[in-house]
This record gives structure tokens, C-alpha cells and sequence, in this order.
């Protein structure tokens, strides 16, 4: 029974097992030999007093192994313990690692997006801040590029020359004169075509560009042209002056 | 009278170049580019040589004085043949019309989102509000630094 109990391989529950199995099987042949012990007397006697010792030899052991039981349960109980917070530790290095994910996400499109950045910068030509600070406000001002922060449907603002801007320019002005000089022509001779004036009017020009650049703008619908064209000669002239206001000021800087 | 104003106008440099000026910047408007194409401009040679010869506002000494730079676009893709025969049709330049107000007003938002980014984190530390000033203001010195360089990439990715 020594070798069993102290057999490293064999489970404790498996021990205990064997020895309540040997202390069962001892109690019975115990009784059975008190039962007959009527028959035969000093074998008897010896084999009750040999087995009477090997049982409480077996309590001994069974004892024993209920203290070590006691002691494996208390460790199993640390193990328990341990094993829960595995559970969160392991839980919490998920997050961190969907975090970590998350974060090389957004880092590794920053860093390509700065890249690219600075692959513009470098390929880009360099003009003084305060050119560049100019001319941005220049196309802030007129709103070419970003709206107005008011601006609503309806509104007559575009981000390109609209029919008024292009009436109050120099082509504007042009055609105006044109207008009014085949205007008198018809009125001094309603014979002539119209046609016939513009085509005598061409080769005059020194270029042929200018022909379909003097004639593309639209004639104006209204009437009163000389009301008009004060307006846009007087427009014109601020229009000129802001034009080449920028000029004079930039001649000064050193690009 | 209006032939003597003319030959003033090609006489005197100051005045044709304001008048290129002028031509140039007027065809960011997709509504003059229809009735241009309606009226056959686009078909007469001359003219699509002046178009050529109008590339020469990209340069950096001209291009400061452009104040509508997605006329610059426009004259590039003036350039080919296939887009002059595509403005005849009104609906088409309806559509870019449309495309043009809607490019428009996203960069609008856009500004007023970081403007926006900007003051929040403001509010929050010293040292993030630095950093978000200079990154609110980068994003706006760059803008401006494509427009100078290359304005029509600028468009490319506005009218996207």
C-alpha cells in the first residue's frame, strides 16, 4: 500500500479510491472473521489483529491524503484566481490591439497624405509669402474659387465673369460701339445689310483674331446705350485701374 | 469709330493684353463657351490658334493677374478638339455649370469645417491650438501656392 500512496503517476482521487476500496474490502473480512469466529480460534485471532493493524494503517494513509487534498484544492482555487485574470488581461490586449490597428490606419494614411505634400513642395515653384498671401486674397476677394458663406440659390454670384461683368469690360465696351455705329448706319441708310458693314469692318483689323473677339460678345438688349455706356466707361476705368493696381504694387516686389 | 478704338486697342500693349485678359477669363463661363460653339468660333482656325497663343497665362509673370484661375482649365481643355465639339450641346454645358456651383460650394463647407476644426480645438489646450492654427493655415498657403503653379491641377481636383 506504501508504494501506491506514494506512486507520483496516480491521481490522489484514484489513491483514495484503492485505499477505501482495500479499507471496505479489509472491514468486511474483519466482520466476517468475528462472525465465524466461533469455527476456528488462534488463526483467526492473528489474521484479525494483522488486518485490524493494516487497517488503521490505511486510515493513516487516507488521512494523509485528505490533508493533501485539502492543500490541492486551495491550489486550484489560486489557479482559478489566475486564470480570470488571464481572461482580462487578454480581453484588455484586444482593445489595445483594435486600437493599435486603428491608429496605423490613420497614421499610414497621414504619413502618405504628408508625402504627398511634401512631394508638391518640393516640385513646386517658390514665390515670397507675401505674393502668394496677394494673390490669394485677390481670388478670395472675388469669390472665384470658394462661395460666399451667405450665398443661396438665386443668387447672381458665380464663380466665373458673369454676362454683366463681361458687358462692363473692354470687349463689353466694343461691341457697345459697334452696336451703336451699324444702329446709326441703319438709321442713316436702311439699304445697307448689316452684314456688308461688319464685313467691310474686317479687314481693317490688323489680325484676324481680333475680328471673332470683337464680335463674340452678345449686343446688349437694352435700349438706353448712352446711359450705358457711361456706366461702363466709368466702370471700365475702375476695372482698369484695379487690374493693373496689382501690376504697379508687384513691379516693386522682387520675384 | 469703333475701327479706330480697336486699332488704339492693338497699338497700345496695355490695352491688348487687358483685352486678352479680359477674353481669357471669360471663358470660364460655361454659358459664353455654348454660345461661342453655337456660333461656329470654335470651327474657325484663327481663333483656335488665339487660344493657343492665350496658353501663355499659365506663365507665373501672367497668371498673378487671372482672377478666375478655372478659366485656365477651361483654355486647356480648349485645347482639344473633342471638347469644342461637346459645348455645342446645351445640356453639356448645363452640366458643367452645375458641376461648377457644386465644386464651388463643397470647398466652401470645407473651409468652414476646419475653420470650425480650428476653434474647437482651441478651446480645448495651448500647445493643440498651435498646432491646429498652423495646420489651418498650411492647407490655404498650399492652396494658394498650387493656384501659382499649377492652377489647373488646383481645378482638376476641385472640379472632380
Amino acid at each position: 500500500m506504501a508504494e501506491i500512496v506514494q506512486n507520483t503517476n496516480l491521481g490522489t482521487r484514484r489513491k483514495l479510491d484503492l485505499l477505501l476500496q482495500e479499507m471496505d474490502t479489509i472491514c468486511r473480512e474483519i466482520i466476517s472473521q468475528l462472525y465465524n469466529s466461533s469455527s476456528s480460534s488462534t488463526n483467526t485471532n492473528l489474521n484479525t489483529q494483522t488486518l485490524i493493524d493494516m487497517f488503521i494503517e490505511r486510515q493513516n494513509y487516507l488521512s494523509q491524503q485528505i490533508q493533501i487534498v485539502r492543500q490541492q484544492q486551495e491550489l486550484e482555487r489560486q489557479l482559478q484566481i489566475k486564470r480570470d485574470e488571464i481572461l482580462k488581461c487578454d480581453r484588455a490586449l484586444r482593445c489595445l490591439q483594435t486600437y493599435l490597428l486603428q491608429a496605423v490606419q490613420v497614421l499610414s494614411s497621414a504619413v502618405y497624405q504628408a508625402r504627398e505634400k511634401l512631394s508638391n513642395i518640393r516640385r513646386a515653384k517658390t514665390f515670397p509669402s507675401e505674393t502668394i498671401i496677394r494673390y490669394a486674397h485677390q481670388l478670395a476677394s472675388c469669390y472665384s474659387t470658394v462661395a460666399p458663406d451667405n450665398w443661396q440659390q438665386g443668387d447672381i454670384r458665380r464663380p466665373y465673369p458673369t454676362n454683366i461683368d463681361m458687358r462692363r469690360g473692354l470687349l463689353g465696351r466694343i461691341s457697345e460701339q459697334i452696336s451703336q455705329q451699324q444702329q446709326q448706319l441703319s438709321i442713316q441708310n436702311s439699304t445697307i445689310n448689316t452684314a456688308t458693314v461688319v464685313d467691310m469692318a474686317v479687314p481693317q483689323n490688323t489680325s484676324s483674331s481680333y475680328t471673332a473677339v470683337t464680335t463674340a460678345v452678345r449686343p446688349p438688349k437694352h435700349d438706353t446705350t448712352s446711359f450705358a455706356s457711361d456706366i461702363f466707361s466709368s466702370i471700365n476705368e475702375e476695372t482698369n485701374h484695379t487690374n493693373f493696381s496689382s501690376s504697379d504694387t508687384d513691379s516693386d516686389d522682387d520675384l | 469709330m469703333s475701327d479706330d478704338l480697336i486699332q488704339t486697342i492693338i497699338n497700345d500693349d496695355r490695352q491688348r493684353f487687358l483685352l486678352d485678359l479680359e477674353f481669357v477669363q471669360t471663358l470660364a463661363n460655361p454659358q459664353y463657351l455654348n454660345f461661342l460653339a453655337q456660333r461656329n468660333y470654335f470651327k474657325n482656325p484663327a481663333f483656335i490658334n488665339y487660344l493657343k497663343y492665350l496658353l501663355y497665362f499659365k506663365e507665373d509673370n501672367y497668371i498673378k493677374y487671372v482672377r478666375y484661375p478655372q478659366a485656365l482649365y477651361f483654355l486647356d481643355l480648349l485645347q482639344r478638339e473633342q471638347f469644342r465639339q461637346e459645348l455645342v450641346n446645351a445640356t453639356y454645358c448645363r452640366y458643367i455649370e452645375d458641376q461648377q456651383l457644386l465644386a464651388w460650394q463643397r470647398l466652401q463647407r470645407r473651409k468652414n469645417q476646419l475653420l470650425n476644426n480650428a476653434t474647437g480645438l482651441a478651446a480645448s489646450s495651448s500647445t493643440t491650438n498651435n498646432n491646429n492654427n498652423n495646420e489651418a493655415e498650411t492647407p490655404n498657403t498650399q492652396n494658394s501656392t498650387n493656384a501659382i503653379s499649377t492652377s489647373t491641377t488646383t481645378n482638376n481636383t476641385q472640379l472632380r
